[in-house]
């Protein structure tokens, strides 16, 4: 019964803040709907086993006010500065302005022109999908010109910050034409606070003809923030996806990857790196779909876990009927570095095709302690020693990302979150 | 340089080391032999510092410092090596990052300048060449992949980069061929001086025939028994260590 009431709550202080928006009054309205039949997922529901927003959920206020965010800095060229899910800065050269187009989410129709448009959300059942197809009032279309040049970089400084509880329903489309190519790095951060902010986001991802889209995400907020982040992609034939995901800070993390193959010689990886302190949580929940066949995917994920922290990874395999000649692997291991420390992996596979290679694993260790030993009678010291451990560790993850500034911003979070004296 | 005294160690309440006495000079070459189960690894592990071991009685004294209040990276810093019975592979750390680690930090703690990074190359090629370690495995990880054999090169081609004071070498000719064992015996041949001493610890008398050593131990039971010159290592050879086991039990 309280869950009820929670769930009338919930539902209330989303739909608080929404606005009808041209385009999506269908996907409102059937979200709306479906969402009555559907409980506020608690741990008792499968997919929501690891995490409990519900003491989060409860706790949070808002007043609705939401102040604005003062510009400090300077930013780097072709950057995007994002205060709660809000554009508010950029630094786009006119040149790049040529081949992209940045358009608010609620002029979407400007972006459909009148042409039907199928989100991937819309056939989603999770309970916070359909809140945030109910609520979202605020996000861009990112959408990649044909022709565009290859080597478009875009970088995204979000910050989360306000001075009451604020609850932020965002959604993004990122769409890219066919053999267009795009290069994102996001870096998420809050500003210190007391407040509490609940992230609703959701990113789709529409990868047309041999596009190719890498996508860097770095989170990096604090205990006061619950984030929960779905990213959907679907990939055409001879499309490629890379995610790259790694998650520091603290807080309450959940990130969803759906990801589905649709035509042939298409390819998705998906990497998370999880540093972990504290009373940090995250969730990392992914769903690989294989709707074609000759389609590769790949999954890898990392955690180092200290303190209390927690790590969570649900990775499914889902493989249709006819998607033969499928390549999908999966990998995710952990380092627990305290007794309180917590790492729970749950790989799933679903094939209903004959001739395909899937593969998963999973494993929970603890950090080598011979190798440490054999490091130290080479003189070098104990934190030293650790510090090479666990960057060796999480080398293949760093390896993935191909980007220099980023790579290096990660191995200094290793070093500065891990260094023990 | 090595003073041993009295010396009792033991592992999970067993004691293994019973009051071992050793001295060892500079320029020196001990062997430490016995049968097995006598306490020849614990005596390694002990002076490298592992912490498993606790030492309840006794004192090593190395170069005048007390080399039981050190942290095994500081007594590395002070002059001392281990070569490992079984290395170990440490995947995702590369065998130039590791020796460029260890040289600067041992480096640091004797307050030297950081060595550049082309002496440094200049002497990785020259050890290399030492002990005949192909080039490919220093771009590799730590002993990673490696053959038994390449393994216990690497870990001379390692003490041959940290220049050690005192090297013990524990069991390196376990798991040999001939020729890695000749490869290892020369090795440790070209970085002898009068300033280093060796501590070899083997089953096999084999291994001496290549390392000459100034002074043959029997360890039997945690303590050093026999002592004699390169003439003992050929007599255990031939009748083994029964005789000297009887005769340490009758003893008791």
């Amino acid at each position: 019964m309280k869950n009820t009431s929670l769930k009338n709550q919930v539902e209330n202080k989303f739909i608080h803040g929404a606005f009808s928006i041209k385009g999506f009054e269908q996907l409102r309205s059937q979200s709306m709907n479906n969402l009555k039949h559907i409980e506020l997922p608690d741990i008792k529901n499968e997919d929501w086993k690891y995490t409990n927003l519900q003491s989060f959920l409860e706790a949070i206020n808002p007043d609705g006010n939401e102040v604005s965010f003062e510009i400090k800095d300077i930013y780097q060229p072709n950057t995007l500065l994002i205060h709660n899910g809000r554009l508010i800065h950029s630094t786009i050269s006119d040149e790049i302005k040529k081949w992209i187009n940045i358009i608010p989410i609620h002029q979407f129709s400007e972006f459909t022109s009148g042409k039907s448009f199928e989100t991937i959300s819309e056939k989603s059942s999770d309970y916070f999908v359909l809140l945030n197809n109910v609520s979202f009032n605020r996000g861009w279309i990112l959408h990649i010109k044909s022709d565009a040049p290859d080597n478009i970089s875009l970088r995204f400084e979000y910050i989360w910050s306000n001075t009451s509880d604020i609850i932020i329903s965002s959604r993004n489309i990122v769409y890219m034409e066919a053999n267009t190519r795009l290069h994102i790095t996001e870096n998420h951060r809050s500003e210190e606070q007391s407040c509490k902010i609940f992230v609703n986001h959701v990113t789709e991802c529409f990868l047309n003809n041999q596009s190719e889209l890498i996508f860097n995400r770095l989170q990096e907020m604090n205990s006061k923030v619950c984030a929960l982040s779905y990213t959907f992609s679907s990939i055409a034939t001879g499309a490629r996806f890379e995610m790259n995901n790694v998650i520091a800070g603290q807080g309450i993390i959940r990130n969803n990857y759906i990801m589905n193959l649709h035509g042939e010689e298409a390819y998705t990886g998906i990497t998370g790196l999880n540093l972990l302190t504290g009373q940090q949580h995250t969730d990392s929940w992914v769903q690989v779909n294989h709707f074609s066949q000759n389609c590769n995917s790949d999954q890898l994920f990392k955690s180092i876990v200290n303190d209390l922290a927690t790590a969570a990874f649900t990775g499914k395999i889902y493989v249709a009927r006819g998607a033969q000649k499928t390549n999908a692997y999966q990998s995710c291991r952990s380092i627990v570095l305290s007794d309180e420390a917590k790492s729970y992996a749950r790989p799933q596979l679903e094939i209903y095709a004959d001739d395909v290679k899937c593969s998963h694993g999973a494993t929970t260790g603890q950090i080598n302690e011979e190798a440490i030993f054999y490091m130290q009678s080479r003189g070098i010291s104990k934190p030293t020693a650790q510090r090479l451990l666990l960057s060796a560790f999480a080398s293949d993850v760093i390896n993935k990302i191909h980007d220099d500034a980023f790579c290096e911003q990660v191995e200094a979070l290793i070093d500065s979150k891990f260094s023990i004296q | 340089m090595l003073s041993i005294k009295n010396l009792h160690a033991s592992i999970d309440g067993k004691e293994i080391l019973r009051g071992l006495n050793l001295e060892v000079k500079p320029g020196e070459v001990h062997a430490i032999m016995g049968p097995n189960g006598s306490g020849k690894s614990t005596l390694a592990s002990v002076l490298a510092g592992r912490e498993e071991y606790e030492v309840t009685e006794g004192e090593i004294i190395f170069n005048e410092k007390n080399l039981l209040e050190l942290a095994p990276e500081e007594r590395a810093g002070e002059g001392i090596f281990l070569a490992f019975q079984y290395p170990i592979e440490i995947p995702g750390v590369s065998m130039m990052n590791f020796m460029k680690t260890a040289i600067q930090e041992i480096r640091e703690y004797r307050k030297q300048e950081p060595l550049d990074a082309k002496s440094f190359l200049a002497l990785v090629k020259e050890k290399q060449t030492l002990v005949e370690l192909d080039k490919k495995l220093a771009n590799r990880s730590v002993n990673e992949g490696f053959s038994g054999g390449e393994k216990k090169r690497n870990e001379i081609f390692q003490m041959a980069m940290l220049e050690p004071k005192l090297a013990i070498l524990d069991e390196t000719d376990s798991g040999l061929d001939i020729d890695a064992l000749r490869i290892v015996a020369n090795g440790v041949n070209k970085l002898r001086s009068p300033h280093n001493s060796f501590l070899v610890i083997t089953h096999y008398q084999r291994l001496l025939d290549y390392i000459i050593p100034d002074f043959v131990h029997v360890l039997y039971k945690g303590k050093i028994v026999k002592t004699g010159d390169k003439t003992l290592a050929l007599e255990l050879e031939e009748k083994g260590y029964d005789w000297i086991k009887e005769k340490v039990d009758v003893l008791n």
